[in-house]
This record gives structure tokens, C-alpha cells and sequence, in this order.
């Protein structure tokens, strides 16, 4: 079926020309750093510019084995699917909890949870290192996983609640019925419905967890525990990295969400159109 | 199900917890004891390698030891970390430190090394002992070893020089001298004074106060001096001309200091360069790249009417390594900072880096530099005191912002600038 | 949320939220109320606390910092107008069945998804005095512009790629969902009544999507306020001067570059009461669009 449009032909190409100048503007940087990551030091200060003519690796080498990007990348992809995994348990539940269930305490206790979605980390910073150094989990993947899900589950428990509120109870009454404990009708009934908003909020989550900056870098004293995103926000700090070397470091952070994003890349725009459909 | 799914999360968060339990690092330590190493010159780029050699012999000479050696990143990243550590009052047996206000900063969780330099306390420069010395006061407790000592001076590429008309051995003496040089290798065509960042500003006015207030610069700190002092306003004034006259290069002010201005000055962009005499960013770094015979260096610009002339800028300690009070081993942490501040320690680190040692006893650098020689000129001259670091934890930051403002965006007036200055360490 | 039975659950809800509860009562509440008794202390972080009362309230009224901080987060605030703009305008343009749209949405959320650690670090190099987009400038004559080494140009080098760029993308997604639940018979009878692309834009597709666009307002300010310090501190750490100082970046500056952390708490409890009303702000509007 063809759509009526309110743009003519002419327009139309304007408009093509328009968007492309938009994408052109948005992918120069991230071209630039591609072509420095592959320029040695000399070139570069020679030619920043223009793509590579005598294109070399060392800068991925050292990025990689020397700055101990691999390292990091590795960190990252152990601790955040496993804070993904406590994440998506205590949002769904949470989110069960607000959107089918009955007690009195619901209204006022969702208020709070969504009251707490909003305080930026370093509001939090100072006490939740207290906290952590108390437990003595600091430098440890548990002490980063607790607080990170702490403070990012109000947001996906908010967006399940909603989801699960829009479900028809009807569901939950015939399990009722049936005998089912509040929890089988979670697990078996409830959270196979919601797959697809499930799968919204692990990739929020992901995202947020993957970015996170300012608690990973109080806890994570250890550089040889550190996250990537903590790898290269600190190396711009560093003595004797230069913008290849640098821009080599950024590539390599670059590539895994990129990679995520083109496997996953159908589940995220149907994720937030689905979130943008809930408000 | 449920049993086995919250089994399964149970076991990967138990093994992600024993992961990376307890800071552990790559290189997995054994041995009775383990020394943990915190430091901000342990990078690749940095002095990792003679650190490398100099741990080796400290293990080879203390059986049982193992050192830990971490490299963090520089400041003020590392200070955040060392506070973080603070606060849990957990983290390495040793750590690097920056004397004057960043060790005074941090005195609580320092312990006293004094018993344990006893015998070499005499090797010790008395104006490094000071430095180390909490509050800055001889006799008080000395938490940190000084491994170096630091100040700032001018480097200049005799060959650019030469190619600018500019006799490469009579380097600018008073202001007038220095803003003709610029001129002439502004229409050479060289940069006049490479930049990175407000570093450059910062210890461009460090090494003109040094002759503004000489050896009187400690009565900053008490009172008895000000910079509303007339000359502290010309040697202002004299750098905002340079940033003006677009001698000191404006498009370097978005570049880092540490390494790029360091590296565009050692691979040949621009005739002079405000450098730093240990560590990083000096003679030895410089000569190694431009050749030993074209660098020349010169410590300060003399105005007609200062009080004093030819001023060296000096900390008398640079960095240096402190021992934390709850390790658990601080007889041996005691021991490595010894290590690396006399005898082969110290010479190995000096000989690598041309880092200027504190300690008299290690022998001057060897090897035929010619810039080298006329630093120690000037070291053994009329030397004054660096300012910087005697006011509090933190200072740096704030002063670097207030440069900013004034030199390089032009919000504040000089007159602005100054009393914000002063007010800033009066605070 | 009305059910058809009348019973209530028992403590079973209880025991689903109790992993959230204890969660939050340690890492958010408890945090929010020390930071409340800090901002009255004189504090290292660690050590000892001294009390001072509302002493640390005083200094920060009187420090230029701290209402610097202030007003650079407020333009960060008024550039949520231009990327509302920018950003439902592309949106209705993809919307229109351009070939390709989908790609161009997916192009366009990459920044978004590289995160604000990346972002900020590629532009600290991208945007220097000697970089490459200044580069480009010289090649087409221009001048050397000081995205990051003029304060009143950072500020807006903050805005323009964090607050518009980056959150385009996003937005896209966003909004060209909500546009798909826009009646086609509203939008076609326009076309057929003569109407050309900014006459539905303005009289079709935005009154339609007032609640998206009314809830994208809110989340804008939320990234201002309280989401902009990984960016920050990765592309110009606050400066140059106080330029990029907003008051996330002063309460870290504060805290973990001064030193300062009673001080630090007194600007955190400020932030704290913009993020409120900003909380209030959204509550009610989800209560509105609810009922």
C-alpha cells in the first residue's frame, strides 16, 4: 500500500541530500579515529587528516597487550551480563510485584522507587564507596555488579511495572485457580509474556552498565580490573599515549556495542519503540 | 528450574567475587610476602623499565619479596584513587607521592620513615629533607623518601636559533632579549614557544616568580609576601604579552602537556619549551631526541627591576615514596623506599630517566650532556623555592583554572586575576 | 490498576520486592541521608568529621564556582529546545517513507551507543585548537574556532554534541514510534485537503505526540542535570577555566579534586533538590497520562 506523502518528488531529494550531509557530519569523527588508529606517531603528526597511506597495526598492539584493552574488554564482558543477570531477576520481580500484585504499602513504595530513578552517581559516590569498603568489597567484581545493579533496577523495575500492569489479570487469575504459588506464576507464566519487554530492558541495562563510569571508577582501584569504559576514560590522563595510540584504544571500546548493536539492532529498536509506546 | 537457575546465578556470582577478590593483578604474586606498589611513572611510556630493573634487584638482594607494582594514572586521577583507598583504609603497602601539600594532604595514612633513614638522613639534600618534612617544617615527621628533586626552566633548539639569527649560545637574558627572540623565530617561521596546555603558563610564571621573590617566596605563605607585589603584576603582565603577540602558541592550549607538548618540542616543533629539569619533559629527554649539543637551557627571564636575577625555580623532593599505615608490612616497604632513593636504586633510576637525584651521594650523570651541565650550573647557583606545592591538597587544580580564565579564554583582567591569585592561598 | 479480586496477596509482594528494597535502602536512600549530614561537616572523606553547621551553605553562596556551575548547567538546559526541534523534525522527515529511513535511524543512534566515555574522548580529540574539525575549518578559510579552549564556545561544544547529537538517535527511535500510533485517516485527509509537510507536522504530528514529546522534554532535563559527567569529565574535565563547570562536575571537582567532601555534600544537596522537583515533574506527568 502506498502512502500518501506530504513531500513532492523535488523536495524529496533535497531532503535525501539533507540527511546524508547529517550522517556525513555525525560519522567524521568517528572516521577520523578509525584512520589515526592505524597511522604510526610520525604520519600523524605529519597528516591527521587524511586516510592512512602507510596503514600499521603497532598502535592496536599496544593498545591492546601494552594498555591492556583486551584485558579490560574481558573484564566487561564477565561482569556485565552477570550484573544483566541480577538486574533483569530483581526488575522483573520488582516489576511483578508493583503491576499484579495487591498490598497496601504498593502505592507509596512505587512512588519511591520512582522517586530514586532520577539522582545522578555522584550524588551517591562518597557513601556507596563507604558502603563498599565496609563490606569489604572493593576492587572486586561483586562490589561493582551490587552497584550497579542498585542503582539502575528502579528504572527497569519502573518499566516492567508498567508493562506488567497492562497485562490482562485475567492471566493471573486463571493460575490462581489453578493452585500456582505467586512465585510458579512468575516464572512460569508471567515471564515468558513479557519477553519482549525483558529483552527492552537488558538492553538498557546492558548499555548503562557497559557506560558506567564514576562508581567503577572508585571501586576498581586495581587496573587490572578495571571495565573499558574505565580503561579509556582514564587513559586520556595517561603519560606517553599519543592520538594513534589513543585512537586504537577508542576502536577497540568501539567495536564490541558496534557489534552488539548490528546483531542486536532489529531487538533494540523494537525495544525502545516499545518503551516510547508505554511513555 | 527456579533451584537451578538461582543456583547457576549463586556459582557465577561466587566465581566472579573469587575472580577479582582482593585487587588481584596479572602477575600473580607467591611468596611469604607480597609488597604492593602504587605509582603514576609506572606506565610503559613512563620510567617502567628501570622501575622493572631496580625491583628485580630489590627482590634478588630480600629474598621472600615479591613486588607488586602497579601502575596507575597520573594526577589528579591518582589522588582520587589514593583517597578512595584512604577511605577504606585499604590499598597498597606503598605508594608514590608528590611532597608539599599532596603528602601533608594525606599525613594521616602515611607513617613516619625517620627511623629508618637515620644513617643516610645526611646524603639528603637539606632543602629535600624539608620538602618531605610534614607542614614543610625540619624536624617533623618525614613520610616520604624523595626520590627526585624538580624545577622548571626554559629549553631552547640551538639550531632553530641558529637559523633564526639568534646566537645559539647566548640564550635571551632579560624580558626585552626574550621578546626579540620570539620575534625572530616568529618570522623564521618556527614556533616561538611550543604549548601544552595551561602546564606551560603554570611553569612559565613559576620560574619568573622565583625571581620576583627569590628566597623570600616562603612568605607566601605566611603573609609577609603578596602577589599584589608589582613585579608578580610585570611577570603577569609578560606572559600575557606572549600569549598576545601569539609567541607562546595558542592552538597548544588544547593540547595535553604530558606527552604531546613534551613530544612536539622533542621532534622539532618550535624553538623553545618551558621543561621541567627531572622525570619527563627534560634535558636528558630532549637531548636524546634533538641531539645532545643543540639543546640549551636557560632558568628564568630577569626584568630590569627585580631584586634577583637568574633564579632556579627547585622542589627540593619531586616524588618520592610513602609507606601507608596499615600495611601490613612496613618494615620492608620501608626498605623498598630506601631502595630507590640510595645507592643502586636511586643511580639506576637517575641514570634512566635524567631524573636529578636529592641524594648527594649519588653520583652526578655520567654520560656527556651539555644541557645537563648548565642545569647544574644553576642548581649550584641561587636557587628558590617552588611555590606550588606548599599550599593545600588540591591547590594545583584551582590555580590552573584561574590561569586558564586569564591567559587563555582572557576573561579576567590581571588585576582580577591577582587578587583571585592571592585570595586563593590566603584561603 | 484495578483487579478483579479483592484479596490481597500477603507478604508474598514483600518477598518479590525485598531484593529492590534492600538494594535501594543501601545504595540510594542511605547515601542521600549521609550526604544531607556531610554537607554539614567539614570532611576529608575519610577520618574524622568535623561539625560546622551551615558553614559550607555560606561558602558555596559566596563561591563564583558555584553559581558558574549554576549557569552552565542552565545552558545546557536551554539547548533541550533545539534538540526537541532538531529532533522530532528528522523524525517526521524519516517518517515519510524516504528510502533507506531505517538505515539512517540506525546510523544516527551509533553515537548514542558508544556511550558518553567514548564520545567524550573522540571529541577531546576531534574538537582541539589543532584537530581535525579545525582542520577542516582552515582548509575552507576559516578561522581557528576554540571549541574547547574558549569557555563560552565549550559550553556550547557540550550542548550541541551531547544534548542535540547524541541524543538524536534516540530520539529518532522514540519519536518515530510514538508517530506510528498517529491516525493515518488524520494525517491522509490532510494530504488530500492540500496540506503540504510543516502544515501536518505542526497541525497533525505534534499535537498528536504531545505526551512523547512532553516526556522527552523531562528526560532531557534528567541528562542534563544529573547524566552529563562521564561526557564532561572525559572531554574538557570542567574546564577551560570554570567554561564546561556544571554543577555534577563541581560536585566531583568538590569532592574528588579538592578534596572537600562536606563542602562537596552542601552542592550535592542543591543538585539533590533540582533532581526532586524534576522527579515530581515526571510523576505527575505519568499520573496524568495514566488516568
Amino acid at each position: 500500500m502506498k502512502k500518501l506523502s506530504a513531500i513532492n518528488t523535488g523536495p524529496r531529494v533535497l531532503v535525501q541530500l539533507f540527511l546524508l550531509l547529517l550522517v556525513f557530519v555525525s560519522i567524521l569523527p568517528l572516521y577520523n579515529v578509525i584512520a589515526a588508529s592505524f597511522k604510526s606517531e610520525n604520519e600523524f603528526a605529519v597528516s591527521p587528516f587524511f586516510p592512512p597511506r602507510s596503514p600499521t597495526g603497532e598502535n592496536f598492539v599496544y593498545a591492546a597487550v601494552t594498555a591492556r584493552l583486551l584485558r579490560f574488554a574481558i573484564n566487561s564482558l564477565i561482569l556485565v551480563p552477570i550484573g544483566l543477570v541480577l538486574y533483569l531477576a530483581v526488575c522483573v520481580t520488582a516489576g511483578y510485584a508493583f503491576g499484579k500484585m495487591k498490598f497496601r504499602l504498593k502505592r507509596p513504595l512505587f512512588l519511591l522507587v520512582l522517586f530514586l530513578t532520577i539522582f545522578p552517581q555522584l550524588l551517591l559516590a562518597t557513601q556507596v564507596f563507604k558502603l563498599i569498603s565496609l563490606l569489604h568489597l572493593t576492587n572486586t567484581g561483586l562490589g561493582v555488579i551490587l552497584t550497579w545493579v542498585a542503582y539502575f533496577s528502579p528504572f527497569g523495575t519502573y518499566i516492567m511495572t508498567t508493562y506488567f500492569t497492562d497485562m490482562p489479570y485475567e492471566l493471573v487469575e486463571a493460575a490462581r485457580m489453578d493452585g500456582a504459588s505467586p512465585l510458579r506464576i512468575l516464572v512460569r507464566v508471567m515471564t515468558p509474556l513479557a519477553m519482549p519487554m525483558i529483552a527492552t530492558i537488558a538492553i538498557i541495562g546492558f548499555q548503562s552498565m557497559w557506560n558506567e563510569l564514576p562508581f567503577s571508577l572508585l571501586i576498581l582501584q586495581n587496573p587490572a580490573s578495571r571495565t573499558l569504559t574505565l580503561g579509556i576514560a582514564m587513559m586520556r590522563g595517561e603519560y606517553g599515549i599519543g592520538v594513534p595510540a589513543l585512537s586504537a584504544a577508542l576502536v577497540i571500546a568501539m567495536a564490541v556495542p558496534l557489534v552488539m548493536f548490528l546483531i542486536f539492532q532489529r531487538r533494540v529498536t523494537l525495544g525502545v519503540t516499545a518503551g516510547a509506546i508505554k511513555g | 528450574m527456579i533451584k537451578k537457575s538461582i543456583l547457576c546465578l549463586i556459582l557465577a556470582a561466587a566465581i566472579t567475587a573469587i575472580a577479582f577478590a582482593g585487587g588481584s593483578s596479572e602477575a600473580a604474586p607467591k611468596g611469604p610476602v607480597t609488597l604492593t606498589v602504587w605509582d603514576f611513572k609506572y606506565g610503559p611510556n613512563d620510567a617502567q623499565k628501570p622501575m622493572q630493573q631496580i625491583d628485580a634487584l630489590f627482590m634478588q638482594r630480600n629474598p621472600g619479596v615479591t613486588v607488586n607494582h602497579v601502575a596507575q594514572p597520573g594526577e589528579p586521577q591518582y589522588y582520587q584513587i589514593i583517597q578512595a583507598a584512604a577511605s577504606a583504609n585499604q590499598g597498597p603497602d606503598v605508594a608514590m607521592f608528590h611532597p608539599g601539600a599532596r603528602e601533608y594532604g594525606f599525613s594521616d595514612i602515611l607513617i613516619d620513615l625517620t627511623p629508618y633513614i637515620q644513617d643516610i638522613k645526611s646524603q639528603f639534600t637539606p632543602a629535600s629533607i624539608a620538602m618531605v618534612s610534614i607542614g614543610g617544617k625540619v624536624g617533623a615527621p618525614i613520610k616520604v623518601l624523595p626520590m627526585t628533586m624538580q624545577g622548571f626552566g626554559i629549553y631552547y633548539n640551538k639550531d632553530y636559533f641558529k637559523k633564526a639569527g639568534l646566537d645559539p649560545e647566548q640564550p635571551p637574558k632579560t624580558a626585552a632579549q626574550f621578546l626579540a627572540a620570539c620575534e625572530k623565530l616568529k618570522a623564521a617561521g618556527i614556533v616561538p614557544i611550543t604549548v601544552g596546555q595551561t602546564y606551560t603558563i603554570d611553569f612559565l610564571l613559576r620560574c619568573l616568580v622565583a625571581n620576583d621573590f627569590g628566597p623570600n617566596v616562603a612568605g607566601l605563605k605566611d603573609g609577609s609576601v603578596k602577589y599584589t607585589d608589582p613585579l608578580f603584576r610585570e611577570s603577569v603582565e609578560f606572559v600575557k604579552t606572549l600569549v598576545d603577540k601569539g609567541y607562546l602558541e595558542k592552538d597548544g592550549f588544547s593540547r595535553p602537556y604530558f606527552m604531546d607538548g613534551i613530544n612536539k618540542f622533542a621532534d622539532g616543533t618550535g624553538g623553545m619549551f618551558v621543561g621541567l629539569l627531572s622525570d619527563v619533559g627534560n634535558w636528558k629527554a630532549f637531548s636524546d631526541k634533538l641531539g645532545a649539543n643543540n639543546v640549551g637551557y636557560f632558568p628564568t627571564i630577569n626584568f630590569p627591576d627585580s631584586k634577583y636575577t637568574d633564579q632556579q625555580v627547585a622542589q627540593g623532593a619531586g616524588i618520592g615514596y610513602g609507606v601507608m599505615t596499615w600495611s601490613k608490612n612496613q618494615k620492608i616497604g620501608a626498605a623498598y623506599a630506601r631502595f630507590y632513593t640510595t645507592g643502586d636504586g636511586a643511580r639506576i633510576y637517575a641514570g634512566a630517566t635524567g631524573a636529578l637525584s636529592p641524594n648527594t651521594a649519588v653520583s652526578g650523570f655520567e654520560a656527556d650532556y651539555p644541557a645537563l651541565k648548565t642545569v647544574q650550573q644553576y642548581l649550584k647557583g641561587s636557587l628558590a623555592l617552588d611555590y606550588l606545592p606548599m599550599f593545600y591538597n588540591g591547590y594545583e587544580d584551582d590555580a590552573n583554572r584561574l590561569c586558564d580564565r586569564m591567559f587563555v579564554t582572557g576573561e579576567l583582567t590581571t588585576d582580577q586575576f591577582i587578587t583571585e591569585y592571592q585570595k586563593l592561598i590566603t584561603k | 490498576m484495578r483487579h478483579q479480586g479483592l484479596e490481597r496477596d500477603g507478604i508474598a509482594p514483600y518477598i518479590f520486592l525485598s531484593p529492590l528494597l534492600a538494594l535501594l535502602a543501601a545504595f540510594i536512600l542511605y547515601p542521600v541521608v549521609m550526604n544531607l549530614v556531610a554537607s554539614l561537616t567539614e570532611w576529608k572523606g575519610y577520618g574524622p568529621m568535623k561539625w560546622t553547621g551551615l558553614a559550607n551553605y555560606r561558602g558555596m553562596i559566596a563561591d563564583q564556582a558555584f553559581w558558574t556551575s549554576i549557569s552552565n548547567t542552565g545552558i545546557l538546559v536551554c539547548y533541550i529546545p533545539a534538540s526537541t526541534l532538531v529532533t522530532v523534525f528528522v523524525a517526521a522527515l524519516l517518517r515519510e517513507g524516504l528510502r533507506g529511513w531505517q538505515a539512517y535511524r540506525a546510523i544516527f543512534y551509533i553515537p548514542n551507543l558508544l556511550g558518553p566515555v567514548i564520545i567524550g574522548v573522540v571529541f577531546s580529540i576531534y574538537l582541539r585548537d589543532d584537530g581535525s574539525l579545525n582542520l577542516l575549518i582552515k582548509w575552507a578559510g576559516g578561522p581557528t574556532v576554540r571549541f574547547l579552549t574558549s569557555p563560552s564556545i565549550a559550553i556550547n561544544s557540550v550542548g550541541m554534541v551531547q544534548v542535540v547529537w547524541v541524543h538524536l538517535g534516540f530520539g529518532l527511535i522514540y519519536f518515530l514510534a510514538a508517530m506510528n500510533g498517529i491516525d493515518q485517516g488524520v494525517y491522509e485527509a490532510a494530504l488530500i485537503d492540500g496540506a503540504r509537510f510543516f502544515q501536518t507536522l505542526l497541525h497533525v504530528t505534534v499535537p498528536s505526540i504531545r505526551f512523547a514529546i512532553e516526556f522527552w522534554v523531562v528526560f532531557n532535563f534528567i541528562e542534563v542535570f544529573a547524566r552529563m559527567f562521564s561526557y564532561i569529565y572525559t572531554l574538557t574535565r570542567g574546564g577551560p577555566g570554570y567554561g564546561t563547570f556544571t554543577l555534577e562536575y563541581g560536585i566531583f571537582s568538590q569532592g574528588f579534586e579538592k578534596f572537600r567532601v562536606g563542602y562537596s555534600s552542601a552542592w550535592s544537596m542543591v543538585l539533590f533538590l533540582f533532581c526532586a522537583a524534576i522527579s515530581v515533574l515526571q510523576i505527575r506527568l505519568m499520573r496524568t497520562r495514566s488516568s
